[in-house]
């Protein structure tokens, strides 16, 4: 019953992300372009006003790896992937939340016809997973493009780590949004949420290496999966390192245990607090 | 056997009042009621009677701090999945939808939380934009925020009968409607009475509910203070019919004869040179009435040129009771 309630929230879910995914489109377009403009710029400008192995030099002590040309491309294009999944696995799947039950009045449709709890869980797992799936498309023809056959390889690596990466964003940032709308009364809720991205991806190590981060920034990040992820990432792009992505995976499910318990929890609560 | 019971229904909201003062707001006192099946109820009160907390706890939308209601024989607590199976609810039409959703995909999507099959839903969704009469609106493809506020109302009417439900729940569903589309609505929710649903309605419309409601129920701060048929409320408080006759040729004296013959609460007389208006409150069945006046103006073979008798409205039990005491003119 709790099963066939879940797959009815989940199917409902899927197709409104898919409507809003063809209305939308320019949207995405406008990210993919902007994600793989920042991974290139972040090579080439430098390139272009300096000398070319200065800069790998430079990345590659961001890395911490030694990198030749076409490697630091190839990190800077993955690493990049992660700052538009992190901002829309927050800021999207919050402004749902918030939008919903603040501001366009949804929450009587969503009351009216399933239990908040399991609409809660299944759009911290639907949303976040298929805007990480759709924000993150155009690493499949670019990996391709780099890399042949064995692109594709990384490319489904890089996405699922993403995509579990993004499922924990989405129960954490759930968690989040839901004490905001439900249990403050912020009129403008999204200042909070648009505060989580930089603050999580400024501790994770994309770009700065989290020693010279703050540590209180590194506890924003290091509650989330970014910095592992961030990790496997890079990795990934050099050589396939088992390692790391056993302790990213490690990691992931303590994380992804953790929030889906917390997260059942407290929306039960959450529940009955609604509506009553 | 009901197929809306309300028992002794309580509900209190707490409110904040500055920054850490509460304030416990009664939304609901106590208010009983019951709607059979097929029956038109609707329920009135004026703005914070608690009449939107009725139709939410009914929906499952909010729980109750106190009492019972029962829809369709189940418990609105106990048995929230049954109830919401059998509940189609339209709250507040100018919104409840996703704006950048068309009609047809806020149904669809509404479709498939509820547990139906996509092709059903689509099915479904179609059908209902089709009985709304939003169809021919470009329903399916224009997002929702472009939709006027006659065509959310419409959709919301579609949402709640998306699954065809026992009972329907609408607050306010013709509220800021063109004449032709609250007719329409009024017209979808009788025939939907007639084929056995239980419609329970809100609204400030007195002449609207009047012409579809079988029953009423009056709430005013969160408590009944009248139910019944409409013709039985306007009996139970007595209210009085308003004759107004323009008379050619007649003295104010003439007066008196009426005085004589009708149970009068009031009257008044306005020469109008060469004819009176005598305007009258009667308190008395229409059929006598109508009687005792053409008995008397036979008799006194006197030249009408003007006659007219008002009913007591629903209105008029409403302005009474909720305003404060039983209307009465004088």
């Amino acid at each position: 019953m709790v099963f066939i309630g879940l797959l009815n929230i989940v199917l409902a879910l899927i197709y409104r992300e898919l409507v809003w995914f063809r209305r939308f489109l320019a949207d995405y377009v406008v990210s993919w372009v902007f994600a793989s403009f920042i991974s290139l710029s972040i090579i080439l400008i430098p390139m272009s006003i300096s000398d070319v192995n200065i800069v790998v030099l430079r990345f590659s002590s961001v890395v911490g790896m030694e990198l030749d040309l076409s490697t630091a491309l190839l990190v800077s294009i993955l690493l990049s992937s992660i700052v538009p999944v992190v901002a829309v696995c927050v800021n999207d799947v919050a402004h749902v939340i918030f939008a919903e039950f603040k501001f366009i009045d949804v929450g009587p449709l969503i009351l009216g016809s399933t239990t908040l709890k399991y609409y809660l869980l299944a759009n911290a797992f639907v949303r976040s997973s298929l805007m990480t799936l759709g924000i993150t498309i155009y690493l499949l023809p670019v990996l391709i493009y780099a890399l042949s056959f064995y692109g594709l390889l990384v490319f489904l690596i890089v996405e699922l780590s993403l995509q579990i990466s993004a499922i924990i964003l989405g129960l954490y940032i759930t968690l989040v949004a839901s004490l905001i709308t439900f249990y403050t009364n912020v009129s403008r809720p999204w200042v909070v949420a648009n505060l989580l991205p930089p603050l999580i991806l400024s501790g994770s190590g994309i770009y700065i290496p989290t020693y010279v981060v703050p540590l209180i920034l590194r506890v924003f990040a290091y509650i989330t999966p970014i910095p592992y992820v961030s990790r496997v990432l890079q990795t990934v792009a050099i050589c396939l390192s088992l390692p790391e992505i056993l302790t990213f995976l490690t990691v992931a499910v303590i994380l992804l245990t953790s929030y889906l318990v917390v997260t059942t929890v407290f929306s039960s609560k959450l529940e009955f607090r609604v509506r009553r | 056997m009901s197929t809306v019971l309300v028992r002794d229904l309580k509900k209190f909201y707490e409110v904040r009042e500055g920054f850490r003062g509460r304030k416990v707001v009664e939304a609901l006192r106590g208010i009983s009621f019951s709607v059979s099946r097929g029956e038109i109820h609707a329920m009135l009160g004026p703005n914070g009677a608690g009449k939107t907390t009725t139709i939410k706890i009914l929906a499952t939308l909010l729980l109750p701090d106190g009492g019972e209601a029962y829809v369709a024989g189940f418990d609105v607590v106990k048995q929230a999945d049954e109830v919401r199976r059998r509940v189609g609810i339209s709250l507040d039409v100018s919104k409840g939808f996703y704006p950048s959703l068309s009609g047809y995909e806020n149904l669809v999507f509404y479709g498939l939380l509820k547990g139906f099959s996509i092709s059903y839903s689509r099915r479904r969704a179609k059908e209902l934009l089709e009985l709304v009469g939003l169809e021919g609106m470009k329903a399916s493809h224009n997002p929702y925020f472009t939709y006027s506020l006659g065509m959310r109302a419409k959709l919301s009417i579609a949402k709640a009968l998306f699954s065809d439900p026992e009972v329907l729940l609408l607050d306010e569903p013709t509220l800021g409607l063109d004449v032709e589309s609250a007719r329409m609505i009024r017209r979808l929710i009788t025939e939907l009475a007639r084929d056995g649903k239980t419609v329970l309605i809100t609204g400030h419309n007195m002449y609207e509910v009047e012409e579809v409601a079988q029953s009423v129920t009056i709430i005013n701060n969160g408590v009944v203070v009248a139910s019944g048929t409409p013709e039985q409320l306007k009996l139970k408080f007595g209210l009085l019919y308003k004759v107004s006759l323009v008379l050619k040729d007649v003295g104010r004296d003439f007066i008196e004869v009426f005085k004589g013959s009708l149970p009068l609460e009031g009257i008044s007389v306005e020469d109008l040179g060469g004819s009176l208006r005598i305007t009258m409150y009667v308190r008395s069945r229409r059929e006598e009435l109508v009687q005792t006046l053409l008995n008397i103006l036979e008799k006194s073979n006197t030249k009408v040129l003007d006659i007219s008798i008002r009913e007591p409205t629903l209105e008029d039990v409403y302005v009474g009771l909720v305003g404060g005491g039983v209307y009465r003119v004088t």
